[in-house]
């Protein structure tokens, strides 16, 4: 649905040049959620703004469905466009128009006949869950209202593509997780692809199917968020379910297991110690629900009293119950 | 001398009100509609607007610049060649239109384009991504979204002209001010000098006020 290749882009020149997103290539599938996960500062808005092409990227494309963004004309962009939904951490509502018809703008845009428009946004506030509010200005909405009006408005011209820009940010931990929730939810019914920016790990963790690090304008790991959160040595996964730190492990002897695929832990650690004899202490871990599924990370120490073990014998061992390690 | 009494002045004064009313709402319109067509294009124009250019925004900015930095008197003797190549003659209250205009579009452009330039960015943006052009943009976004501040523009706009038409009268432009002059400097009748000062004072704070009113009005519902 979506590919970046080698998007780079330099704000300035010279010594004071910026490098803000750095040769990064991207690849997401129709119908996902995905997330990109990065600290601040670490180029996302930039990257998100390449892709609406807000920005023009220094080098690189960015294709989305069969379009290549980067060599279109005003009018084919403009085009290109209707087919794309954007919300924002500060909502952008426009002050001087209703919920209904904020909601009702890229309709207008589009030249949507006024009578299929009003339908349409009927639909929408229903959908949104914003009932007897549709005559309200945003100054008199919540945060949480106003950005229900963003999203109907993002989705009002039935986008192939979402994108949030820290779309939850500005609003209390209750209110998050309810649009976050409402998010998957249209994913789900309308099938839209959505691409989201965030510097909270509790967004990728609570409704992404994939994800992407970013970090000083590189995308560091990207992938399915299963399989990143099943790999031990993933970054990702320490950053959405943390196992503690090293340092807890003076002596290095301890491994991260990654159980992702319905594995459950207590059988397996158990019989690590009855069949090889390893006494297994727990440094720490999280156990979480992701994408429907029980994922969970550990760090463990294994020590035998004699000294050594068999490493590929307990490898296979947990290969076996679909826990992931590398010893 | 036989002086008049300010009954007896009363109707001339409405007649000169009448006269300021004429040029005074004519010159408003065309202000308004040129001043907003002029302000516009220059936050389009300027460095960080929507289709930026250097050259059109230097040009039209100087140009602003140098018609606010007159002084009204001034640009008005400056303009009677023109006022009577446009209307025939450079007398009256039709021909003081043409420099009441000329005067405060500058001014009213630069209100124009101090208040798009309020406009958060953001919601330009969110437009531009739900593919509108730069036509819809100033329609649909800048002009609406900015409106509280161009109606409080127009209105400061409003109470200027109403002064410049004043000054319209020293050179026979007709109106309060001639009428002002023709009593109170000409004749000394302080009274009538004083009636027409009054109403040209209750004339302008009516204007602050609806103004006032109009933008509140509009920003209660805004917040
Ligand atoms: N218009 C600009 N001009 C110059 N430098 C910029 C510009 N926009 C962003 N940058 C720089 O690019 C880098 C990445 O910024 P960006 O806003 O993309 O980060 P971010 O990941 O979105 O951060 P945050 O989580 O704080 O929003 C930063 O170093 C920033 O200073
Ligand atoms: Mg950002």
């Amino acid at each position: 649905m979506i590919e970046v290749t080698s998007l780079t882009k330099v704000y300035g020149t010279g010594d004071g040049a910026v490098t803000a997103v750095d040769d990064v290539s991207l690849s997401v599938p129709s119908g996902q959620v995905f997330g990109i996960l990065g600290r601040s500062g670490a180029g996302k808005t930039t990257l998100m703004r390449c892709l609406t092409a807000l920005e023009r990227p220094t080098s690189g494309s960015v294709t989305i469905g069969e379009v290549n963004l980067t060599e279109l004309s005003a009018s084919g962009l403009r085009k290109a466009r209707h087919r794309m939904g954007m919300i924002f951490q500060h909502f952008n509502l426009l002050g001087s128009r209703t919920a209904a018809d904020n909601i009702a703008f890229p309709l207008e845009v589009q030249g949507v006949p006024a009578a299929e428009r009003r339908a349409r946004v009927a639909e929408l506030i229903e959908l949104v869950g914003l009932q007897g509010r549709e005559h309200a200005f945003p100054s008199q909405l919540s945060g949480g209202q106003k950005q229900r009006v963003g999203i109907a408005r993002a989705l009002a011209a039935h986008p192939d593509v979402l994108f949030c820009d820290e779309a939850t940010s500005a609003l209390d931990p209750a209110t998050t997780e309810q649009i976050l929730d409402l998010l998957k939810e249209i994913n789900r019914r309308t099938g839209v692809t959505i691409v989201l920016i965030t510097h909270e790990s509790e967004v990728v963790r609570r409704i992404c199917d994939a994800a992407a690090l970013m970090a000083s304008g590189r995308v560091v790991e990207q992938g399915p968020l299963l399989e990143l959160l099943a790999d031990p040595d993933s970054r990702l996964a320490d950053i959405l379910l943390p196992v503690g730190d090293v340092s807890l492990d003076p002596e290095h002897t301890s491994v991260v297991l990654g159980f992702a695929h319905g594995g459950t832990t207590e059988p397996v650690i158990s019989g690590l110690t009855r069949r090889f004899g390893l006494d297994v202490s727990i440094l720490g871990g999280a156990v979480e629900t992701v994408a429907g599924h029980k994922v969970g990370r550990l760090r463990v120490a294994l020590t035998h009293p004699d000294g050594g073990y068999d490493r590929d014998a307990v490898a296979a061992y947990l290969a076996e119950h679909e826990v992931s390690v590398h010893l | 001398m036989n002086q008049k009494t300010w009954i007896e002045a009363l109707p001339e004064l409405l007649e000169a009100l009448g006269e300021t009313a004429w040029m005074v709402g004519w010159a408003f319109l065309i202000v308004v509609l040129v001043g907003t067509a002029v302000g516009v294009l220059l936050r389009l124009w300027a460095s960080d607007g929507l289709t930026p250019s250097r050259g059109l925004y230097a040009v039209v900015g100087a140009v602003v610049n140098i018609a606010r930095s007159l002084p009204f008197l001034i640009l008005m003797i400056a303009l009677i060649g023109f006022t009577r190549w446009l209307v025939g003659t450079a007398y009256g209250p039709t021909p003081a239109i043409v420099p009441l205009a000329v005067g405060a579009i500058p001014f009213y452009a630069r209100v124009v384009e101090a208040a798009l330039r309020e406009v958060a960015p953001g919601k330009i943006e969110a437009a531009q991504v739900m593919g509108a052009t730069t036509w819809d943009i100033v329609r649909k976004v800048l002009l609406p979204e900015a409106l509280p501040g161009l109606v409080a523009g127009a209105t400061l706009t409003l109470v200027t002209l109403i002064g410049y038409s004043t000054m319209a009268g020293v050179i026979g432009g007709g109106g309060v001010g001639d009428f002002a002059i023709r009593y109170g400097y000409q004749r000394f009748n302080e009274p009538v000098l004083l009636m027409s000062v009054v109403v040209l004072i209750i004339i302008v704070q009516l204007v602050q006020s609806i103004g006032d009113w109009l933008v509140s009005r509009m920003a209660h519902r805004r917040g």
